[in-house]
């Protein structure tokens, strides 16, 4: 089924528009949920919840890529439920790990707490990743936006995990540098 | 700012990034009965998967078996010239081996196209991965429970991460140091003891020309070319290493697989002819290579491998062709691999799948 056809039953309050949703986009959310959680029984219950979550929205909201704007959705939803869980010390260990990984791209002045332009730091990743090739936008989009492992990475990307893992460590250094110059301190 | 900050501010970017990313990479077969609409990109780009399959059919003791690869991600598969001087390949296949026929085997994890099928179980995950912690000498505080273990049993330890995947394929040794991929190494030379170690590097350059990385690869020689090639493709040693980290990864597709049988195999210069003919599986496009057309003259190199990536039905050898590439704006001659099945063509009945999933 056509995403306008899936918005259409939600505009039309059919609960089939959960079903179709689901059906259609439930492997790739629960992929979303896995790979920040690594846990099965919660992924499935944030796919659950996401998709409740759609069934609020919409309307008044329409979005134009439903695919997107569901793993928007997810993606929140798993790491606030990831971030209650290290709160517990029951956090998974790939997301750690990626955290640590975007430490690295942090201005190296850094040091004033507080509040900070979220509007222009998202200006500014996109900026950054409009100035990456295709490819390694996309790859830093799989690590970083989709919580993916090098792994799928690297068989996602038909690359060895060496390319990979080289690759992001060279983009976390270009976008350090690249907020450094922008002034990014806060 | 911190790191969470940055992960939150990154989740709200343009929905045109998140969805170029989940595109993945079509697979051509010059056979195939579906067209696609060729963009002017050199990329090609469909949502969902997309196999090509061909069927071998039942000839005197031979099971009737399919073959397939899927890629899947951007851009196509290939190397470059730097890549190719720098590097030292050990594959032990070569021409004048003679090799007459190869195993096939059967992956018990391919589900058609669905999450992969476990092999191991969570509990013998957790056992495997003790054991290496043992062998290594490595602390950890605790195991993960069944349920963190279902899929793969990743334990934290002081010096590395151990990560034991369920399709019982791949080991690794992650986060770690040279010493300890050493241990590993040595681990694994002394239970191959009547073998020869064979050590190869594998360098990875940009299109830009930019050295990215050399990855060590290491299989143990019997010297029975058979068994030489199953080892080299199904059980080699990766020691992956950048400034970021030190991997290792001990491969064995042998894990989670049963053997078809012997099938006999065409010789590479059979396999050159149905290359020309365009019977092949490649994720490239054959208009980009050197005018538009393969030709001998544009074939750089070609090898004997088995495909593993990807989760296929069945493990089979291929010849792969390294065919001169020509896709967009490089400072450095680009190769795209152009596969070409070895099993001999008695055996193999052409049908192409698409599976229509274009979620």
């Amino acid at each position: 089924m056509k995403d306008i056809d899936i918005i259409k039953l939600y505009f039309m309050r059919s609960e089939k528009a959960i079903s179709k949703t689901t059906e259609k986009y439930g492997s790739y959310l629960r992929a979303i949920a896995m790979n920040i959680l690594g846990n099965e029984q919660d992924s499935e219950e944030c796919v659950n919840d996401t998709v409740y979550r759609a069934w609020k929205a919409i309307p008044p909201a329409e979005p134009e890529n439903l695919r997107a704007y569901l793993g928007k959705i997810i993606r929140n939803l798993a790491f606030n439920r990831y971030n209650s869980y290290a709160a517990l010390k029951r956090n998974g260990s790939t997301t750690q790990i990626l955290l640590s990984e975007l430490e690295e791209c942090l201005p190296s002045d850094n040091t004033v707490e507080g509040a900070f332009d979220e509007k222009r730091l998202i200006k500014l990743i996109e900026e950054f990743l409009q100035k990456e090739n295709e490819e390694k936008r996309n790859i830093f989009v799989c690590r970083y936006w989709y919580c993916q492992s090098l792994s799928e990475i690297s068989e996602g990307f038909s690359m060895s995990r060496t390319k990979v893992s080289a690759i992001l460590y060279r983009q976390r250094i270009r976008l350090k540098e690249f907020l450094e110059k922008e002034g990014v301190t806060v | 700012m911190n790191s969470i900050d940055l992960f939150n501010a990154l989740g709200k970017i343009d929905e045109k990034y998140i969805e170029s990313a989940v595109v993945k990479k079509t697979a051509f077969y010059k056979k195939t009965l579906f067209k696609f609409a060729v963009a002017a990109a050199v990329i090609c780009l469909t949502v969902g998967g997309y196999g090509v399959a061909s069927m071998l059919t039942q000839t005197g003791n031979f099971p009737e078996i399919s073959y397939s690869i899927t890629f899947e991600g951007m851009g196509y598969e290939g190397t470059d010239e730097l890549s190719m001087i720098n590097s030292r390949d050990i594959n032990p296949w070569n021409e004048e081996a003679k090799v007459k026929q190869l195993p096939v085997y059967k992956n018990l994890c391919y589900n058609n196209g669905k999450p992969t099928q476990t092999y191991f179980s969570a509990s013998e995950l957790k056992k495997q991965a003790e054991l290496l912690a043992e062998r290594l000498e490595l602390k950890y505080e605790s195991l993960p429970t069944d349920g963190e273990a279902a899929l793969a049993c990743n334990l934290e330890t002081d010096k590395a991460r151990v990560n034991v995947f369920s399709k019982g394929n791949s080991i690794t040794v992650e986060r770690s140091q040279a010493a300890l991929i050493e241990k590993h190494i040595r681990l694994l030379s002394g239970e191959n003891s009547d073998k020869k170690a064979q050590e190869g590097i594998y360098a990875a350059y940009s299109v830009d020309g930019e050295h990215l990385s050399d990855e060590k690869r290491i299989y143990y020689k019997s010297g029975n070319i058979t068994e030489d090639i199953i080892s080299f493709n199904m059980q080699s040693y990766y020691l992956i290493e950048d400034e970021a980290y030190l991997t290792g990864r001990q491969s064995n597709y042998l894990n989670g697989s049963e053997k078809i049988g012997d099938y006999p195999i065409i010789e590479l210069s059979q396999a050159k002819k149905k290359l020309l003919r365009g019977e092949y599986i490649s994720s490239a496009h054959e208009q980009y290579v050197k005018g538009g057309k393969i030709a001998e003259d544009i074939i750089a190199k070609a090898d004997l491998i088995y495909y593993v990536t990807g989760n296929p039905e069945y493990y089979l050898p291929y010849y792969r062709f390294f065919v001169e590439y020509t896709p967009g704006e490089s400072t450095i001659k680009q190769y795209a691999y152009f596969y070409v099945c070895a099993v001999q063509e008695e055996y193999i009945g052409e049908i192409s799948l698409f599976n229509g999933d274009y979620q």
